[in-house]
């Protein structure tokens, strides 16, 4: 092969396919000439023969000259080519004389480019890594979040009643003991009573966070005239702001189009924003609250005079345990979680809060909540005229009572009346224990509802009165009605026959009222009003099967609240376990292995407390408690009712669970 | 609805085209597709495609490494749906062997059994077998699995099984990988414990049955 092809087959490998920059420019650096490689690398400017070598490199203003880069062509210069990918590349260039031009040869180093390849990839992979290992402790984090939200919720709730008692009865001694003890004493009492009362408000709190965060912020939205609604909050905190002598001045709109609240919680809203303007309200001054449309909202405001909240402090004013450093007028307390509450409520109705403070001069709080369309409103009144009328019932025929309903609360006595009369029967009332054993005396009463906690003498008292002063066969029975936690034997130990919790249901009315027509029928005390056996063992039957539910709805509602999915476990558990324990316990019965019936027993009862199933605990409370007594049931009695009383709860237990999916799978 | 897309998806993969794939993998995402046919049908699919084109002298590597960190960044756009799977209790380790650098396949094993409601930990490409030892002290796992997807890391392989044996004899071990399509399973016979796994069907049932 002659020199010349070689040199000719070699041009065109360089300037056709070879990776490297060949350029060829005149004395001017003038590009005359480029092969593929750099017209691919550069892009347009080197379709252009004016271009200019220095046009096409990177310069920091210190590029050589062409003769400067010509004195040493043989040693390699490092110089960056503009690309057409707009990244500058680096480039290592060798410049050679020739005629009259200059060829310029440039080449990447490819070991260099081989270190950052594997650098990125790398780097790139790591990335990848920390980026999986990360999303998986974030996932962990909500878990364990909400696992929190779970915990707190059990805690709070669990808590509140041992508290609520220590309030009580703390609230009890300093009653009864006003004189018998000296100041110092009564103060510690007072102490005691005060601090409780903060727990319960914390741990109310704590439990409305916890719901709340965990999003069980559940909503029962009812068409409200805000107008009046607000009007009736303002008087609840009108006796807190008499006892500081501040005004409440309402101020709004003559009329305002109808909003769906929540009304209970909205009212936690007006509570907490109007006392904490009280609050922070010097005495004698004014707490305007008004409310007015703002387009498609009713903003609501409530104005202080107080010190103002310092600016530092406002963007941490909803977060929860943030407490200002503004200090209240009269010593009152704060658990810091009011405001955080608030907002989520206010933010769960599609509506906005904010505040407008100014130090020294006095604090707004704002909220609107958005006025429903008509059609919306329409729906719901739809939804609402179907919902089931309350079946009446004439148990008052088959058991014809005499019934006091005692109770200084009016709205009480008028609720107790109304599902009494629903049942066909007309209740007397009496609004205090004076009142009330007044009437015992002068009629004779087959049933006594009796509120524990009444305003001149306790229900308590009045039931140990009347235990002292009528015999046995003479006294009405005496149900205790409370709103708070209070011992069953403590009641019993009074004299009374039972206890009711508030708010009463008609269920539980039923079932007082059955028991009572059963011993009454036993012992035969009243004429006219002896109940049959046979009637009371159908009656007490039919109770069970007709009830919608067996179950207390207050238990069920309260672990729907914090953990659906445990409730639907506890079911599972109970449904499964129960029936091996009723076989187990035919197995005792006809062994007579007395300790194991008595372990079966137990066990069902607490099962079946855990659920609320009042009438399968009862039925077993009854079993152990009177198993060596003359009111003993019989055995075959005992497992018969059981079976049944199970199979029912059975029933309204899978109801529970499938409303339950329902309900978790809508809130997905 | 993935056969609709691979082709779109596989071109887009080989130019780079990141954001395409990116918005076709949101796409069935979006649609609800199962991450197990996102895993078969399209990324391991796609990957295989990819090196076998690459060993046909197709491709370049630069081209397989492109496609390689694509698809491990889609990864991401998965891990939400299967971190959030309840969790059993159980837990793997998956790491390649000492100088392996080829992370994906093991990666995606350890999101299945992630997605299956094990714990499963990924240590990465080139895991020396200290830091394997220390992992395994720390999460005590119930299984543990090794990549190899080179047949010339099967040395590797045998004397990270032979240091994971000395100290936790009674560990499962799971080996897998491509390069078992070479050989190598024969060697695997000697060690006790030590299982093969071909595909991520067989190890979806295998560990449904652990």
């Amino acid at each position: 092969m002659s020199k010349y092809l070689l040199n000719e087959i070699v041009y065109q490998y360089l300037y056709q396919q070879a990776f490297l920059v060949l350029l060829i420019v005149d004395q001017q650096g003038k590009i005359l000439d480029a092969n593929q490689y750099a017209r691919d690398m550069v892009g347009p400017k080197l379709m252009k023969t004016t271009t200019n070598l220095y046009e096409v490199l990177v310069d920091f203003g210190s590029l050589p000259s062409l003769e400067e880069l010509l004195r040493d062509g043989r040693q390699s210069r490092m110089l960056n080519l503009n690309t057409a990918s707009g990244l500058p590349q680096t480039f290592y260039f060798n410049f050679y004389e020739y005629d009259c031009d200059i060829l310029v040869l440039g080449q990447l180093d490819n070991a260099e480019t081989e270190i950052l390849r594997k650098s990125l990839l790398d780097s790139n992979s790591e990335a990848n890594n920390l980026s999986r290992e990360l999303q998986k402790k974030n996932i962990q984090l909500a878990k364990l979040n909400e696992l929190k939200n779970q915990f707190l919720g059990m805690a709070a709730h669990d808590l509140r009643n041992p508290i609520s008692i220590i309030q009580q009865y703390s609230e009890f001694l300093l009653n009864e003991t006003k004189d018998a003890l000296a100041s110092e004493q009564l103060d510690l009492l007072s102490r005691i009573r005060s601090s409780s009362q903060f727990m319960l408000h914390l741990l109310n709190d704590l439990l409305d966070i916890a719901k709340i965060e965990s999003g069980k912020l559940d909503l029962e939205l009812h068409e409200t005239e805000i107008i009046p609604f607000i009007e009736a909050n303002i008087v609840v905190n009108r006796v807190l702001a008499t006892k500081k002598q501040i005004q409440l001045v309402y101020q709004h709109y003559e009329k305002l189009p109808v909003v769906m609240i929540d009304r209970p919680k909205i009212e936690q809203v007006l509570n907490n924003l109007l006392s904490n303007a009280i609050k922070y309200s010097p005495q004698q001054s004014t707490v305007h609250v008004s409310a007015f449309q703002s387009g498609d909202y009713i903003m609501v405001s409530v104005k202080d005079q107080g010190p103002g909240i310092p600016e530092n402090e406002i963007s941490t004013l909803f977060d929860a345990f943030r407490t200002t450093s503004v200090k209240s007028t009269a010593g009152e307390k704060s658990t810091g979680l009011g405001l955080t509450i608030v907002q989520k409520i206010i933010i769960g109705h599609q509506g906005k809060i904010w505040v407008d403070s100014h130090v020294g001069k006095g604090t707004t709080f704002f909220f609107t909540l958005p006025i429903f369309e008509e059609e919306l409103k329409e729906e719901k009144v739809r939804q609402m005229s179907l919902a089931p009328s309350v079946i009446k019932s004439n148990l008052a025929e088959k058991i014809p009572l005499d019934i006091l309903v005692v109770d200084d609360e009016v709205d009480q006595i008028a609720l107790t009346s109304l599902l009494l009369e629903q049942l066909g029967y007309s209740p007397k009332t009496a609004n205090n224990a004076q009142q009330a054993l007044e009437e015992i005396n002068h009629y004779d009463y087959d049933l006594v509802l009796l509120d524990i906690q009444l305003p001149d003498i306790d229900g308590i008292t009045a039931a140990r009165h009347v235990n002292q002063h009528y015999p046995m066969d003479r006294r009405p029975k005496i149900i205790a009605v409370t709103g708070t936690e209070i011992p069953r034997e403590q009641c019993i130990q009074a004299g009374m026959d039972d206890y009711l919790r508030k708010p009463v249901a008609l269920e539980d009315l039923q079932s007082v009222i059955l028991e009572v027509g059963k011993s009454m029928g036993r012992s035969s005390v009243k004429s006219g009003a002896i109940v049959p056996e046979s009637l009371l063992a159908v009656s007490q039957d039919d109770h069970f099967v007709q009830n919608r539910s067996c179950l207390d709805k207050n238990v069920i509602n309260e672990y729907k609240s914090i953990d659906p999915a445990f409730l639907n476990e506890l079911i599972d558990m109970f449904l499964e376990q129960t029936p091996g324990l009723i076989q187990e316990l035919h197995e005792a019965l006809e062994n007579k292995e007395s300790d194991q019936i008595m372990h079966i027993v137990k066990q069902i009862q607490g099962a079946s407390a855990n659920l609320g199933a009042e009438p399968l605990t009862q039925l077993c409370v009854q079993y152990t408690e009177h198993s060596n007594t003359k009111n003993a049931i019989s055995e075959h009695d005992f497992l018969e009712q059981l079976e049944s009383r199970f199979e029912h709860i059975a029933h309204d237990l899978e109801q529970v669970k499938e409303g339950n999916d329902d309900k978790n799978k809508g809130g997905t | 609805m993935i056969k609709e897309q691979y082709d779109d998806y596989f071109s887009a993969l080989i130019a780079g085209d990141r954001a395409k794939c990116t918005s076709i993998v949101k796409g069935l995402i979006e649609e609800e597709v199962s991450v197990q046919d996102l895993y078969l049908q399209l990324f391991q699919a796609s990957m295989y495609e990819v090196g076998k084109l690459w060993e046909n002298n197709k491709i370049s590597v630069a081209v397989e490494h492109m496609a390689t960190a694509i698809t491990e960044g889609l990864l991401n756009l998965v891990y939400p749906i299967i971190f959030s799977a309840e969790h059993i209790g159980k837990s793997a380790i998956i790491t390649c062997v000492p100088k392996e650098y080829h992370q994906i396949g093991a990666k995606m094993v350890a999101d299945i059994f992630e997605l299956n409601g094990w714990d499963g930990y990924f240590l990465g490409a080139n895991t020396p077998t200290e830091e394997l030892l220390r992992m395994v002290e720390d999460k005590q796992p119930d299984l543990l699995g090794l990549s190899m997807s080179l047949y010339f890391s099967l040395g590797a392989l045998e004397k990270t099984i032979q240091m994971v044996q000395s100290t936790y004899p009674q560990l499962d071990i799971l080996v897998g990988g491509q390069g078992f399509l070479w050989g190598g399973r024969d060697v695997l016979t000697k060690y006790p414990q030590v299982n093969y796994v071909d595909s991520i069907t067989g190890l979806e049932k295998l560990i449904q049955t652990a």
